[in-house]
């Protein structure tokens, strides 16, 4: 390779990566991909373009993106990508499996193990969701993910005690808004995505009432307010 | 009078509470983030090799300025790149660490050993290793039994002062103190610590993450024209990068020879480097990650600031503060 076309293939790593890191995704992926065509040695730049692909919305590629990693130097990111490729596909047995072996690596990754309890969580999994967000509550104890999770397994089989406690926790993290939906559309238990993807949580109201009459703090104010709300549209 | 209103009676149960509602998004910030130490380094096997050399490339052998002895040179890289060159060598083949670093760029090898030796004691003559034995034998009874008044074997190691670290807040540097071109459209700059003016001992500390190329530091820094610079430089690229220490003068405004010594511990792309560099007198160490990579002399530039060298193509960003210590003998 002559001196001008190494420095020429440098100038085209250069340029793809600073189109990764401002997050012109397609222009990137679109480099990566000719980059790697000619090397495909290069870890670093499958992983870059993994997580275009990821972003893209194209998890099938980017999972292939990732398996074809070579270097143990880059597994714990391609094993990590794949984990979420094979998430966003809802292969849940290949992503769990790929995290585990992730976690291996990294035992105390936050995000892996909230991933783990999101991908529990539409699994209707209330076993491995009390688990993994367990395991992540005590590397994080202000985990809004595990305390969330924490809140929908012990709901689940009737500890609203427990929740409570979790709840109450949450409340001091998160804004209350962020954590009631007053929308009366909402009838009961339901998973839902919103328009980002993320995954939507919906507790029935005969388990908010239960949480409510468990811990009257929590309901206190918003309780007070909807009394005072009401009171006053009827006078 | 009747009147709707008067008919309203408050509804005394409490309001159904509102639906809880729980947000779990899949996130991967982990590709993409800067990874911290928390990162296991953990070595990899072998990266495939890189592809053959072209024919318009160079090497050169850059002979050191300074013998280090064979206990204190850093290990091979575990991957070397590079094949081999071809040496006649009469018994064996030396031991090479060739590396590769691109077009128009010295490289540096190191010789262990070019030949095998034979056993020291078999090429000495009968009457001198009678001779050197009663020798031995008279040092060490002298030892035992001292004839005059005791005097030190080594002189004491000479006491360091280190003093605070000199203030490098933004407001605390000359910035383009030094703007040297090293190529038709590429310019190096330097910036120095204000207080670090006239230096001939310190150390500098500093933590940072290259994101391009290499990161670099100027020292006894005279003039515009006459510094040293070290480099840790990513040589290769890739899964298992090939990193180097690299050092050269500038002396009169041009680059001296660099030298290169390829780092002795794993790294990846994404490692913080933690570089610490001595220099007293005319002698310089360099750590990386704590690690003594090398020592060298230069008597060239006595005194002089301490800052950092960029050129084009070289990014990175520092992780805490740069911190200079300057260092002084103890009476």
């Amino acid at each position: 390779m002559t001196h001008a076309r190494r420095s020429g293939a440098l100038q085209d790593v250069n340029l793809a990566l600073a189109l990764y890191r401002q997050q012109q995704w397609d222009a990137a992926a679109g480099r990566l991909e000719r980059l790697l065509a000619h090397d495909s040695t290069r870890d670093d730049l499958r992983i870059a373009l993994g997580d275009c692909l990821l972003r893209l919305h194209r998890p099938r590629q980017a999972a292939e993106c990732f398996a074809r990693c070579l270097g143990s130097a880059s597994q714990a990111p391609a094993l990590f990508g794949q984990a979420v490729a094979c998430q966003m596909l809802r292969r849940f047995d290949e992503s769990e499996a790929a995290y585990g072996r992730f976690l291996e690596w990294e035992p105390r990754s936050e995000e892996a193990l909230a991933n783990l309890v999101a991908l529990s969580m539409e699994r209707l999994d209330m076993d491995r969701v009390q688990r993994y967000a367990g395991r992540l509550l005590e590397i994080a104890p202000d985990s809004c993910a595990a305390l969330q999770g924490l809140i929908v397994a012990a709901a689940s089989r009737g500890d609203f005690g427990q929740a409570g406690i979790h709840l109450q926790r949450l409340l001091e993290l998160l804004p209350r808004s962020q954590i009631f939906r007053n929308d009366p559309a909402v009838p009961s238990d339901r998973l839902d995505r919103d328009e980002n993807g993320t995954l939507l949580y919906f507790m029935n109201r005969a388990g908010s009432e239960r949480l409510a009459r468990t811990h009257h703090s929590f309901f206190e104010p918003g309780a007070v307010t909807g009394i005072a709300a009401r009171t006053l549209a009827r006078r | 009078m009747w009147h709707p209103r008067a008919r309203t009676i408050p509804d005394p149960s409490p309001p159904a509470p509102p639906v809880l509602r729980f947000e779990f998004p899949v996130s991967w910030s982990y590709l993409s983030a800067t990874p911290d130490d928390s990162r296991p380094m953990r070595p990899g096997p072998v990266i495939p090799a890189a592809r053959g050399r072209g024919p318009n490339d160079r090497w050169e052998m850059v002979v050191p300025p300074m013998q280090r002895p064979p206990s204190k040179l850093p290990a091979p890289p575990a991957a070397s790149p590079a094949p081999p060159p071809v040496f006649a060598a009469p018994h064996a083949p030396p031991r090479v660490t060739p590396v590769y670093y691109g077009p128009g760029v010295n490289v540096t090898f190191s010789f262990p050993e070019t030949r095998p030796r034979e056993p020291f004691w078999a090429s000495i003559p009968p009457g001198v290793k009678i001779g050197g034995a009663m020798g031995i034998v008279l040092i060490a009874v002298a030892a035992l039994f001292p004839f005059g008044p005791s005097q030190p074997a080594l002189a004491p190691a000479p006491r360091m002062e280190i003093a605070p670290a000199l203030p490098a807040g933004p407001a605390d540097w000359i910035e383009k103190y030094s703007l040297l071109p090293t190529a038709p459209d590429r310019t190096r700059r330097v910036s120095l610590i204000r207080g670090s003016g006239n230096l001939t001992g310190f150390r500098l500390e500093l933590r940072a993450l290259i994101q391009e190329k290499a990161l670099a530091c100027a020292f006894r820094v005279r003039d515009p024209g006459n510094f040293f610079v070290m480099k840790v430089l990513v040589v290769r690229p890739s899964a298992d990068p090939l990193v180097a220490l690299e050092r050269f003068a500038v002396i009169g405004g041009r680059d001296e020879p660099h030298a290169q010594i390829p780092l002795p511990m794993q790294t990846y792309l994404d490692t913080p480097y933690r570089v610490r560099l001595e220099a007293v007198g005319n002698r310089f160490t360099a750590w990386i990650q704590d690690v003594k990579v090398d020592e060298w002399t230069d008597s060239r530039l006595p005194a002089g600031g301490v800052g950092i060298s960029r050129e084009p193509g070289e990014l990175w960003r520092l992780q805490g503060d740069l911190k200079v210590y300057p260092l002084s003998k103890s009476l």
